[in-house]
């Protein structure tokens, strides 16, 4: 039996540490000036009254929620580099092997190979092949998920991009393309997706009894996370059109699950808006931060393994 | 050393396996159909996904003090010691890893983690141990002496010396079929076809070592690793230019395995394969009419899934006079597990015969009246199944049938 720390010197030890710190410093640096120097305008919160009160918490939260993201994605990656990696020595620092390992994958996947990489990642870890082969009910429930989330995810990128960055007026203006197709009816549908998928694997788990699932706190608590994040989101938009927030205003046509909630919910005050965003601007982060220490984090452990699998067959000549 | 602390030795295990244990997204289509833990008994943790889980739990309490102090040194190692025993009740048959919808290299996991278990000290299990210091003290497995390895041979003296002159073909028995009288007759037949068909076969007798196949199985890899360069140190000295073994568990190994412990690629072959190439080359000379059989053919988890070598024996079957292939319902990639491989039938002998069974009741389905494989360990676990039912269905290897039908 190994020990903890075992027999490797002072210095190697200082070193792989360092090592690793060095690299994550940066890579919190880097994410915490990207959040921080983007211009937030918060036109989502105007016209609710709530002004830039809510703006500074939430850049804190977001900071935050991507620096515990960075920490722990590293988190696993030095797990993952307690392993062994051909051609390097066991006692190497992690440091070293995350380094070698991280080498040896690019190297592999953006080579003259990279078309035929490129489509097993489209195949089998988007699309994932396989398990369309195995059950199509299965794979649309997944598909569902996936893509909501992926749409979402996108969508939120673009609007920050373009909405706080280059303040284009087709994403302020109440009839702009931007606005009416991104921030109404993109967000709807990606995250109908999104609710659909996850209300139908919840029900798969509530509904069958078989070994095939065996559903654990984790899998519950992912599930719940995700349906929360999205089924707040479309409550916070059936507040604004119920209530009529200016700079919310959006065709039902459109923001049509928006609507579909504004019509059940009771009339609320502006004010009450801004604290709805803020809780669920506070869940959305973490959510985000739950990622790498919850099942969800096969989000980047799956394509990984996938294309692990390809690099592999590819140099046997398989 | 005093006050440090156990932990799950990972060092040896790939990064790529850790990866793929963070890749598994829990969907069960393992689970359901791993033999040990699916289908023979509703056990699960001994699927892939109980075993995965365990792993990730245990791990993340060894790297969490606070989770550490709050289970305490005594619950976490009873967990190693449950874990270490769920990773030696499985076949690695590769069955998970055909089901896994990320096509996860499970065969690579589950022999990682035994080797892990090794090096933790808490693999591999007591019924083992004998198996290991049988091949340490006797190069064999069945605590057989090593004058008596080629015995069998003595009854076929057109099965050259290989150490003593050059042939073409170099025969590497294994160690099941060197010792156990019940398969003997694999290494027999395999003996008689080579000499009708003029082929040139030599073997090693007393100097043939275990492959290590059983030590690589177990986890032992530093020993392993040990008796692979001997043997291919061996094979170089005598200079065949084709090796052939009729087990499936020295073809992985002799094939996959040594090229990764030595570096070195020999030039092997499965019985199979030299079998249907000799039939190809019309060099066997065979009866212009056999009896009619139906045959089944049982993929040997070594030769299918690991190697993926199902073509060569299907050649042979049809190659045959009067014999007539009937697939059971899964077959191929697909094909269920004899339940000995991985030390299992070692470990527990009646979990093993129960999926033996399972695997009968497939071919029985078939209306066959022949279970034909090409693994002598399967054939012994499988004959044993079927002895045990009401025996409608004979189990033979797919040299005894060729035999069968040799040109007299």
């Amino acid at each position: 039996m190994n020990e903890i720390q075992g027999q490797r010197g002072k210095g190697r030890y200082l070193f792989d540490r360092m090592g690793v710190c060095l690299c994550l410093v940066f890579a919190l640096a880097v994410a915490t000036l990207a959040i921080v120097l983007i211009p937030f305008d918060n036109t989502y919160l105007e016209g609710s009254g709530a002004g830039d009160a809510y703006i500074t918490p939430f850049i804190a939260m977001a900071v935050a929620a991507i620096a515990i993201l960075i920490l722990g994605l590293f988190y696993n990656a030095m797990v993952w580099m307690e392993g062994a990696i051909g051609g390097v020595e066991a006692e190497a620092p992690r440091s070293r092997k995350l380094a070698v390992s991280s080498k040896r994958f690019f190297g592999a996947v953006f080579s003259r190979d990279f078309a035929h990489h490129f489509r097993i990642f489209l195949s089998d870890a988007l699309l994932l092949r396989k398990l369309w082969r195995i059950s199509k009910t299965r794979w649309l429930f997944h598909a569902l998920i996936l893509f909501g989330f992926i749409g979402t995810l996108l969508l939120d990128i673009v609007t920050v991009v373009c909405m706080d960055i280059l303040h284009s007026q087709q994403f302020i203006e109440p009839l702009g393309w931007g606005k009416l197709w991104i921030r109404d009816f993109g967000f709807e549908f990606f995250g109908l997706m999104l609710m659909i998928g996850l209300l139908a694997a919840a029900g798969r788990r509530l509904a069958r009894r078989s070994k095939q699932l065996v559903t654990g706190r984790e899998d519950v608590v992912s599930l719940l996370f995700l349906l929360i994040v999205v089924i707040s989101g479309f409550v916070l938009e059936g507040v604004a059109m119920k209530s009529a927030i200016p700079g919310h205003e959006s065709p039902e046509i459109y923001s049509f699950v928006g609507a579909a909630f504004a019509g059940v919910l009771p009339p609320i005050s502006a004010q009450a808006y801004a604290q709805l965003w803020f809780v669920h601007a506070a869940i959305s982060f973490a959510f985000i931060a739950y990622i790498p220490f919850s099942k969800l984090f096969h989000l980047f452990a799956a394509p990984l393994a996938i294309q692990l699998e390809a690099i592999v067959e590819r140099r046997a000549g398989r | 050393m005093s006050g440090a602390r156990r932990r799950l030795d990972v060092s040896d295990v790939p990064v790529r396996s850790l990866v793929e244990f963070d890749a598994c997204t829990r969907c069960g289509e393992c689970s359901i159909k791993c033999p040990t833990g699916g289908e023979a008994d509703e056990k699960e943790e001994r699927t892939p996904r109980g075993k995965i889980r365990a792993i990730k739990r245990i791990r993340r309490i060894e790297n969490n003090p606070l989770r550490r102090a709050l289970a305490g040194e005594k619950r976490l190692e009873t967990m190693r010691g449950e874990l270490a025993r769920s990773v030696y009740e499985c076949t690695i048959c590769g069955m998970c890893g055909e089901a896994c919808p990320l096509s996860l290299d499970t065969i690579r996991m589950w022999e990682a983690m035994r080797s892990s278990a090794v090096k933790s000290g808490i693999g591999p299990m007591e019924a083992h141990r004998a198996l290991i210091s049988s091949i340490e003290n006797y190069d064999n497995p069945w605590m057989q002496p090593r004058a008596q390895r080629g015995r069998w041979a003595k009854r076929h003296p057109e099965i050259l010396d290989a150490t003593k002159g050059e042939v073409d073909v170099l025969y590497y028995v294994g160690c099941t079929a060197s010792y156990d009288p019940e398969v003997m007759r694999v290494a027999e037949n395999l003996a008689e076809i080579l000499r009708s068909a003029g082929v040139k076969v030599g073997m090693l007798g007393k100097e043939e070592k275990c492959c290590g196949s059983t030590l690589l199985r177990l986890g032992e890899v530093g020993m392993a690793k040990k008796l692979a360069e001997e043997n291919v140190k061996l094979f170089r000295s005598i200079g065949a230019g084709t090796i052939v073994t009729a087990c499936a568990g020295c073809y992985k190994t002799l094939s996959q395995d040594y090229p990764e412990l030595t570096g070195e690629r020999l030039p092997v072959k499965h019985v199979t394969q030299l079998v249907a190439e000799l039939l190809r080359a019309e060099k066997i000379p065979l009866s212009a009419r056999g009896e009619q059989v139906w045959v089944t053919y049982h993929d040997p988890c070594h030769l299918g899934r690991h190697t993926k070598m199902y073509d060569w024996p299907r050649e042979i079957l049809g190659r045959l006079p009067g014999v007539t292939l009937v697939e059971m319902e899964r077959n191929r990639e697909k094909a269920r597990c004899c339940g000995a491989g991985g030390g299992l039938k070692t470990l527990d002998q009646g979990l093993a015969l129960r999926i033996a069974a399972m695997r009968i009741e497939d071919a029985e389905k078939t209306g066959a009246s022949v279970l034909v494989t090409s693994c002598p360990f399967c054939e012994q676990t499988l004959s044993e199944a079927a002895r045990g039912r009401s025996g409608k269905i004979a189990v033979k290897d797919i040299t005894e049938l060729v035999v069968e039908r040799l040109a007299k």
